[in-house]
């Protein structure tokens, strides 16, 4: 019967995201109108001589009215056409999904990496009030925030690659000089593992660690911060009170009375975390020049090219979108109560 | 002992229960002291190049050190607080005008406009707030203003939701029926009664957004969008000596950087304190 509710719970919610998918389609749309630039103008230069803009502008359905382009628009991008880039001539749909996987790897391995710091460091200090880890949790709350990542990721390249030599040079997710593993998933560190190369899955793994660690700092803050609130609560909760007293040996009751409640509030700041490494992502895949699609659309930008930008705004919005989607319902498998809420 | 902290002002409370954001408020004096000196207090001309002494280390005549067309480190990494600074509070201080006017509106009297804002609202927290800031400046254009508008427009939903839930809370109180039975109008009553309680949640929301709004603008120029070269500005900075850093020349990016950091620190330990001084039930 509980999964009964749970499918009916996660409908609702399919259902309360349409309408947020649907503004950020619109407001894409509006974006793309409003860029400067007329696309028309571009490809009368490139194509025909300049007394067809006219002619090219009606071909494009530049002239018809706002109305009918969003229609068009809409059409376009339901048969997946984001539109081309002026800079490569490729349709921008299939080259964000040719960069996906890096930033995808990027990003997954920064958030496993700040989860496995974060939720041990927040239950011990939750568990442990005012001792040192206490107060080293604060401060990395606190500190953790106020870091530029831009700036961090040049301090570790700075200590690790150029001081300490440690870190390949900080170009790119695999070294030139290596033939990278057979494309299957599009994310090097799993394809070589497929592969079984296991020199290619430590070359990657090095590309990798930088970048990594830049964004996990980032997300670190937020996380520490929530565990060790959420936690302190529920330690001092009756039923943990309960299980102590009924002999619950000590990780037991941490790791899986306490912490499967102590999650819930942490789930929520999920959402505000995936915002915020999505932006930080951009700026990290510019320090170390990592081919993903933040790279692509800056890249792009530079030369006045739009299409990618608007493109990968488009596409990181729906993800955004359809993380909180994912959130939402992650909250409701944990937590059993908010199914039946109104 | 509880009298005597209700004797006391709340600035001094504030300061003697944390000493952690005692040395952020100094640190925010010195920050806005050298935003209005620094311009002409730095000893070269924060534009002035100078090809003779391109990438220097730190020196006597040169404290931060050189760029790479010779431009002094430290004059700049100063008279760009006065930006920096004046960015983020103009950025903040928008949202926060629009924002919890309208959201106050909106909590207190419902109906089409609460259901219309509300939509505007999601719509704008269903995009990551930096990628649409990239978006909003790269329509509007690269400029120092648009920078300003655009992260204003990214954080006002923020103001938005709080001023509403504030005021929700505050329309069916006592003393709000007790006014209004007093012959008050629900104008009246908005502006004398109601908005001025939404506030204190919303000062905390001020000084942990101002530090956002800095890194927003920095990592913004960083990337090369809103403030242009050659402008001293802690991103672009940093961006300058981020080719530089792999072979050694730290000093470039390093300056600026630490600058913007402790910015943002200073801004978010004032927020946690005040947080603890005005909303002592999310003490953490």
């Amino acid at each position: 019967m509980a999964s009964a509710s749970l499918w009916r719970y996660a409908a609702r919610r399919v259902l309360l995201a349409l309408p947020a998918l649907a503004g950020v389609v619109v407001v894409t749309f509006v974006i793309t109108r409003m860029l400067p630039g007329d696309p028309a103008l571009y490809y009368a230069g490139q194509v025909d001589s300049f007394a067809s803009v006219d002619e090219i502008r009606h071909r494009m359905g530049l002239d018809r009215p706002l109305p009918l382009q969003f229609v068009a628009y809409v059409d376009d991008l339901a048969h997946g056409d984001l539109g081309q880039s002026l800079s490569t001539g490729q349709p921008v749909g299939r080259e964000l999904i040719q960069r996906l996987p890096a930033s995808f790897e990027l990003m997954a391995s920064a958030l496993s990496l700040a989860l496995l710091i974060a939720v041990p460091l927040g239950v011990m200090a939750a568990t442990r009030p005012g001792s040192w880890i206490d107060h080293a949790c604060r401060l990395i709350g606190t500190a953790g925030v106020s870091l530029p990542t831009f700036f961090t990721g040049l301090l570790l390249i700075y200590v690790f690659y150029y001081v300490a030599g440690w870190a390949p040079a900080p170009v790119g997710r695999f070294p030139s000089f290596m033939r990278p593993p057979p494309s299957i998933t599009g994310m090097i560190l799993i394809d070589s593992l497929l592969a079984g190369d296991l020199d290619k899955f430590q070359a990657a793994l090095g590309q990798i660690a930088l970048p990594a660690l830049t964004m996990a700092l980032f997300a670190l803050a937020p996380l520490t911060r929530m565990t060790r609130a959420a936690m302190l609560g529920v330690l001092s909760s009756d039923f943990v009170r309960q299980a102590r007293a009924n002999g619950a040996p000590r990780l037991h009751l941490l790791f899986v009375t306490a912490l499967r409640n102590g999650l819930l509030p942490v789930v929520t700041t999920l959402g505000m975390i995936a915002s915020s490494m999505l932006g930080a992502n951009v700026l990290v895949e510019r320090v170390f020049a990592w081919p993903g699609v933040g790279s692509y659309a800056l890249d792009a930008m530079v030369s006045l090219d739009y299409a990618p930008l608007q493109g990968f705004v488009l596409v990181m919005s729906v993800v955004y979108v359809l993380i909180n989607l994912g959130i939402d319902i992650l909250y409701g498998v944990i937590d059993p109560r908010v199914r039946f809420e109104a | 002992m509880s009298e005597a902290v209700a004797r006391r002002s709340p600035l001094r409370h504030l300061l003697q229960e944390n000493k952690l954001t005692g040395v952020a408020v100094g640190l925010f004096g010195l920050l806005v002291l050298v935003a209005l000196l620094a311009p002409s207090l730095v000893p070269h001309d924060p534009l002035a190049t100078n090809a003779a002494h391109s990438v220097e280390p730190p020196s006597a005549q040169f404290w931060f050190g050189t760029d790479e067309v010779g431009r002094d480190v430290f004059s700049r990494t100063m008279v760009a607080t006065q930006l920096d600074l004046g960015i983020a509070l103009s950025a903040v201080a928008i949202s926060f005008a629009i924002g919890s006017v309208l959201g106050a509106a909106c909590g207190f009297f419902g109906g089409w406009l609460d259901r219309i804002t509300a939509r505007l609202v999601d719509t704008l927290m269903a995009f990551p707030l930096f990628l649409l800031a990239m978006a909003i400046i790269s329509v509007l254009g690269n400029s120092t203003a648009n920078v300003v508008y655009a992260t204003a427009l990214v954080n006002l939903p923020f103001y938005i939701r709080m001023a509403r839930a504030e005021a929700a809370k505050l329309r069916g109180s006592g003393y709000i029926e007790a006014a209004r039975l007093a012959g008050m109008g629900p104008a009246q009553l908005l502006t004398a009664h109601v908005y001025p309680n939404i506030l204190p949640p919303i000062m905390v929301q001020i000084s942990l957004n101002l530090g956002w709004a800095i890194l927003n603008a920095a990592g913004l120029s960083f990337i090369g969008l809103g403030v242009r070269p050659p402008v001293a500005e802690w991103g672009i900075m940093v961006a300058d000596g981020a080719s530089l850093i792999v072979s050694g020349a730290w000093w470039v990016s390093l300056f600026p950087g630490v600058a913007l950091m402790l910015t943002v620190l200073c801004f978010n330990l004032i927020g946690d304190g005040l947080r603890d001084v005005l909303d002592p039930r999310r003490v953490t």
